[in-house]
């Protein structure tokens, strides 16, 4: 009876606060990834966490400020040229200075220039997902075109590891970079998002006018979230850089910048976890699924976009939110009876955040 | 758009005016389908790209067939215009009040195109052959007859495309339930079929246009990005809802496009200057160059 009330209760808190008990338990699975895997796939998982770091900082922009990016992955890949031609050509900057200074910064000062383009001429719905399309066809363009400098379609190669002083980092360091780095960016992200600012973000997203009524100055705030995460694409493409040696034009173009659209989208937009868990997710089963299935996995990835975006816009990290119909069912199927009803009557109407 | 590094140098200036003439014809073909799914409709089509590379690789398929090349120029519109009817009736009709999301959705079925086309084709470039062979001499340039067709063709279905919303019942009718679905319904137009009707007529104009410009491309499952953004360009520029307004925006992408590559050898920059102008000109003109109320339908 007892263990029965025990266990009830943990059944009780994960149902109350689904997310918290995915990020813990997704946390806990990522930091013993090196122990799991053999060194040559920590590396892949390692890239892994670069790409969820392109999908936090699309939903940033996307997910809470409402302003669909197609284009994100050309501040990912400008971090990432950036980080290859500096590390070659000067290599009295430190390579940490480079990813972890010059990167973002860089992508922050595209994004800086070109959000400012767009919000000063009020570019906004679809017209901005068009016009970030666009960029991001040119980018890609850009970097087949200018063989010399860019290398063209061979890319750049021969791109130092990370190193603090003489000692260069080893795969498993490289993959515990990248996870600190990733959860520093969910904590900060987490915090921007509930803080008043947050609220102003989403206050864009559902109203712009009114927010502006408001007296928010929504010009600047969307130019600094998109600034924000240009600055974190610019991080994770500089960190991608130096793990993977090796840039080259799939790293910058629209079909990268749309592809993580879809880990978002599929995961759950607006919630931070469910672009982490989507873009994990997905990466993972490609890596699993797609020797087998050949291009029929691209298409089955296609179907099942479409089918959340016309069904379930919330993803799958929507679905098992503390009020959707699958968490309330399990709920009352597992836990009726600690809960009082009164005590789930207000869970239910509680506003969803 | 077309590669003038195809053509004999040196350029004369005839010869210039007439590639960029080829090209800005080639811009408006393609962009004439978007004009109406996306300018009348507001169905914001990404999927506009995929359907012309479909329509070029129908064109390949006839060809490959060892049927007559004229065929392709049927079959790609019909079969097209299907998977517009397949798409509108399965994915479109439930987005109607959500723009963004039709946006992904269509995103969606554009890679759906994508990569079944390359299950059925493979990855490689294909290439098309030219309707009618032959040249002829014009203004003291030589000049392939095929690229005065692609002219007098984006001329026939700018046309058509006008014609059919001013002067048939159905287009009539289209634009009836485009501005007000309520009262259309209350006339007892049936509202789901012209939805279904006019967004099969843009991608039948998308199929054709593929068939049609397909001989002077290489044909590959990617070739419709470049042509997506710069058919959206054309339409945005233009003035949404006009098709006049898209023929200016043709004429305005085209040349500028045209212009800037004479000035340098990537042409990812002539694109991104094409990009700035346009923006410049939706800052000062958000409705574009000649917008639906003067340019009409």
């Amino acid at each position: 009876m007892s263990t029965e009330a025990v266990t009830d209760s943990y059944v009780g808190k994960v149902l109350n606060n689904p997310h918290r008990a995915i990020e813990i338990v997704g946390l806990l699975v990522l930091i013993l990834i090196p122990v799991l895997y053999p060194p040559s796939d920590v590396q892949t998982w390692a890239i892994y966490l670069l790409f969820c770091l392109l999908a936090l900082s699309i939903d940033l922009v996307w997910g809470y400020t409402g302003l669909l990016t197609l284009g994100h992955a050309a501040y990912f890949g400008a971090g990432a040229y950036l980080t290859a031609k500096v590390t070659t050509e000067i290599p009295a900057i430190p390579e940490t200075v480079v990813v972890f200074v010059l990167a973002p910064l860089f992508g922050a000062l595209l994004t800086l220039v070109v959000g400012w383009f767009l919000f000063s001429a009020d570019v906004k719905g679809a017209y901005f997902a068009i016009a970030t399309l666009i960029i991001s066809v040119i980018a890609g363009n850009v970097v087949q075109q200018f063989t010399e400098f860019l290398g063209g379609f061979n890319g750049l190669a021969g791109i130092p590891k990370l190193s603090i002083g003489s000692m260069e980092f080893s795969t498993i360091m490289e993959y515990y970079t990248a996870l600190i780095v990733l959860v520093g960016v969910y904590i900060g992200s987490r915090w921007l998002t509930t803080s008043a600012f947050g609220r102003a973000l989403k206050g864009i997203r559902e109203d712009q006018l009114r927010t502006e009524a408001f007296g928010y100055d929504t010009e600047l705030c969307r130019l600094l979230v998109f600034t924000i995460s240009g600055g974190i694409a610019g991080v994770a493409g500089g960190m991608y850089a130096t793990l993977d040696g090796f840039v080259s034009p799939p790293i910058i173009g629209f079909i990268l910048a749309t592809e993580v659209v879809i880990w978002v989208a599929v995961g759950g937009r607006g919630t931070l976890l469910g672009a982490v868990a989507g873009a994990l997710l997905i990466q993972f089963l490609e890596s699993e699924l797609s020797s087998a299935l050949l291009n029929f996995w691209e298409i089955i990835l296609a179907a099942v976009f479409i089918t959340v975006v016309i069904l379930a816009p919330g993803g799958i990290i929507g679905a098992v939110d503390k009020d959707s119909r699958a968490i309330q069912w399990l709920q009352n199927r597992l836990v009726s009876n600690t809960d009082s009803p009164e005590q789930q009557m207000t869970e239910t109407t509680k506003e969803k955040e | 758009m077309i590669d003038p590094s195809a053509i004999a140098v040196p350029l004369q200036l005839g010869q210039r005016v007439l590639i960029s003439l080829t090209s800005i014809s080639g811009l408006i073909l393609v962009a004439v389908g978007l004009s109406i799914i996306f300018g009348l409709m507001g169905v914001i089509n990404l999927s506009h790209g995929a359907l012309m590379m479909v329509g070029a690789y129908m064109a390949f398929s006839v060809q490959s067939a060892g049927l007559p090349a004229w065929l392709g120029l049927i079959v790609a519109p019909i079969a097209v215009g299907i998977i517009g009817i397949l798409i509108e009736s399965s994915v479109i009709k439930r987005l109607y009040d959500r723009p963004l999301d039709t946006l992904l959705a269509t995103w969606g079925v554009a890679i759906i195109l994508r990569e079944g086309v390359n299950l059925v084709y493979g990855t490689d470039s294909k290439s098309v052959d030219a309707l009618i062979g032959g040249e002829v001499s014009l203004v003291g340039v030589t000049y392939p007859i095929y690229w005065l067709f692609i002219i007098l063709a984006a001329v026939v279905v700018l046309l058509l495309a006008i014609g059919v919303f001013k002067y048939t019942d159905v287009g009539i009718m289209a634009i009836a339930v485009i501005e007000d679905r309520r009262m259309a319904a209350a006339s007892g137009i049936n509202t789901v079929w012209s939805d279904r009707l006019t967004f099969a007529f843009g991608s039948a104009l998308a199929g054709l246009s593929g068939a049609i410009m397909a001989p002077l491309l290489s044909v590959n499952s990617n070739m419709g990005i470049n042509w997506l953004v710069n058919s959206f360009l054309v339409v945005i520029v233009g003035g949404v809802g006009s098709f006049i307004g898209t023929a200016a925006g043709g004429i305005l992408v085209g040349g500028l496009d045209n212009i800037f590559r004479t000035l340098t050898d990537f042409t990812a920059l002539a694109q991104a200057f094409v990009l700035l102008v346009a923006f410049i000109i939706i800052r000062y003109r958000p409705n574009g160059l000649i917008p639906a109320e003067q340019g009409g339908e």
